[in-house]
């Protein structure tokens, strides 16, 4: 088995000083993003494009294992475009994916297709390449990540099944113009989905699930078209978390449109978890030192701490929050408070039209002066009690629970027609 | 000159500009000082009981009694010595609230255990850290009472 630390990731990951910890809403026009494309943090939070992929015309099929005895034997073998098309069985093997672009990897039934990582192999499957499409199948008990792409221009992971893996369990990392879609997640003591160091982005997680994980979505200092929406995040340490750390490049974290998901019961001290995972215990949306983030249309409910909260990120740097647009919302039942912003803030957040009960400070979700003076300055408790729960990790043991040997996931819905031709990554590509 | 011999002519200086202010008897500053001390209170109560869906009874109950206490004094000054002692301890008491606060917050979302997110070394560190705050706040309120002190020969 890899070390773990041998990941440039991981490493980045482990210098995390401490947690102290998203107007414009809808779609604005391309144009708007190429105005000033030289700067990472300029793009917005969502672009009105098409992420629909398109079915490819000249291809290949190879079958495991009908034609070649592992998967990877079949990916060396296989063209750009091609389908590699795995039918029923557990296969023990690591696969990677490092020359072939645009190649699809796909699974004949999503739940009978399993890769084992038996606990002792790093990554289900790795790509490097451009445009791999992953689908399909079940990625389990690997030490570090169930499907990983990195570096790469153009990827999807669509039907997938990542659980009880070492760190993440669906992970993009310095990588633009990618989809999860219909994907679930779960017993990852990272996060169940990770999105990291990409702005803009140019990215869609839509209609997902992710339980019983450290958070259900982490993203370090990614954002700009970036979009998560419509997709379920529940029973785990943490919901949704977009952060800022000095130890990935692109800081600070901005631009994410987190749009009508459904957040419930992230308090599940079961899960496992990362001493990161642990400092986002029971809030469903945490913005970590972000800015210009727009959460909107939000159910959320269910949480010990906060529903949605804003605070700074301690890290080699004090990252402020700032610019973030929290707006018609539902956050019921939160332990502390239903909408919390944390002091420092860099000010002119935006807290308006949420339905909620309780807010820390006073009046952060009224209108006017009120609303303004409140959205500027924050509260200092709010930083103080999510700062505990880190130093809880720092000085000593936490409850969370362990990811090998987690329960098996539960049978997830199939594509409709496995084979069928493959298809681009997303559509229409960008920045090529 | 002496340290001392130059503290205690710090001293007779302060108590010469100030001692029409701070060592008159019950008057219209000390209601003054008694009000805003219980403000100051109030608030501090109303911060740390947030959590639990109080804040403004706690503002009105905490603020009256702090009030009611300070106004009870003889001195401006010991209406401000009050003050910050009563302060002081809100502030020794804050790591409860905090502890409080995240317990019932769990326990209402029925989650397993919720002391183990509660009792841990953090909170000690908190608890160290605002008890040296709140002696602090009550060393400046010991101060003040030394230094305005009515002499006894």
């Amino acid at each position: 088995m890899n070390d773990n630390t041998s990941d440039p990731a991981v490493r980045r990951r482990e210098v995390l000083g401490a947690i102290g910890s998203a107007g414009v809403v809808g779609s604005v026009g391309i144009s708007s993003s190429i105005r000033n494309e030289s700067d990472p943090h300029s793009t917005p939070a969502q672009l009105d494009r098409s992420y629909d992929p398109e079915d490819y015309e000249d291809y290949a099929v190879h079958r495991v294992p009908e034609d070649y005895s592992t998967i990877q034997a079949a990916v060396e073998a296989a063209s750009s475009r091609d389908l590699v098309s795995i039918g029923p069985g557990r296969y023990r093997e690591s696969v990677t994916v490092n020359e072939t672009d645009r190649l699809t990897i796909r699974g004949r039934d999503r739940n009978d297709v399993i890769l084992d990582g038996e606990g002792i192999r790093p990554n289900g499957i790795t790509a490097t390449a451009d445009g791999v499409v992953v689908e399909n199948l079940t990625v389990t008990n690997y030490g570090y990540n169930g499907v990983y792409w990195v570096g790469v221009d153009g990827y999807r992971g669509s039907y997938l099944t990542a659980a009880n893996n070492g760190e993440y369990g669906v992970y993009a990392y310095d990588s633009v113009n990618g989809v999860f879609e219909h994907s679930y997640a779960a017993g990852h003591p990272d996060s169940g989905f990770y999105i990291g160091q990409c702005n803009p982005c140019h990215a869609r997680i839509r209609n997902v699930t992710a339980e019983r994980n450290g958070v259900g979505y982490s993203g370090t200092n990614a954002g700009g078209d970036l979009v998560i929406r419509e997709s379920v995040w529940r029973n785990n340490m943490g919901g949704i978390v977009p952060n800022t750390l000095d130890s990935e490049q692109l800081a600070p974290q901005a631009s994410t449109h987190i749009e009508n998901n459904d957040v419930h019961e992230n308090n599940n001290q079961h899960a496992p978890a990362t001493a990161f995972a642990y400092a986002a215990y029971g809030t469903g949306i945490t913005i970590a030192g972000g800015i210009d983030n727009v959460v909107v249309d939000n159910t959320v409910s269910g949480h010990a701490n906060y529903g949605i909260a804003a605070v700074p990120m301690i890290d080699s740097n004090v990252w402020e929050p700032s610019g973030n647009v929290i707006e018609t919302n539902t956050v019921t039942d939160s332990g502390r408070a239903d909408l919390a912003l944390g002091s420092p803030n860099g000010g002119t957040n935006r807290f308006e039209n949420n339905t909620v009960a309780t807010t820390r400070p006073s009046w952060l979700n009224s209108d006017g002066l009120l609303e303004t003076a409140m959205g500027s300055t924050g509260d200092p408790w709010v930083t103080l009690s999510q700062g505990l729960l880190y130093l809880q990790t720092e000085l000593g043991d936490f409850p969370h629970g362990d990811w090998l040997g987690g329960p098996a996931p539960p049978a997830q819905p199939t594509m409709d027609d496995p084979e069928r031709p493959p298809r681009t990554a997303v559509s229409p590509r960008r920045n090529r | 000159m002496s340290d001392d011999r130059r503290f205690g002519s710090l001293i007779e200086r302060l108590r010469s500009t100030t001692s029409g202010r701070l060592e008159a008897r019950h008057g219209v500053s000390t209601t003054i000082l008694a009000l805003l001390a219980g403000l100051l209170c109030g608030s501090y109560g109303a911060w740390v009981t947030a959590d639990f869906g109080v804040r403004w009874p706690a503002f009105f109950v905490v603020g009256t009694v702090c009030t009611l206490h300070c106004v009870r004094q003889d001195s401006p000054i010991t209406v401000v010595t009050t003050g910050l002692y009563l302060l002081a301890a809100g502030v020794a008491m804050t790591p409860l609230f905090l502890a409080a606060g995240g317990l019932v917050g769990a326990s209402a979302q029925g989650v397993g255990n919720p002391w183990q997110t509660i009792l841990s070394a953090a909170l000690l560190v908190a608890v160290v850290l605002f008890g040296v705050l709140s002696a602090i706040i009550a060393s400046i309120g010991v101060v003040l009472e030394r230094l305005f002190a009515p002499d006894d020969d």
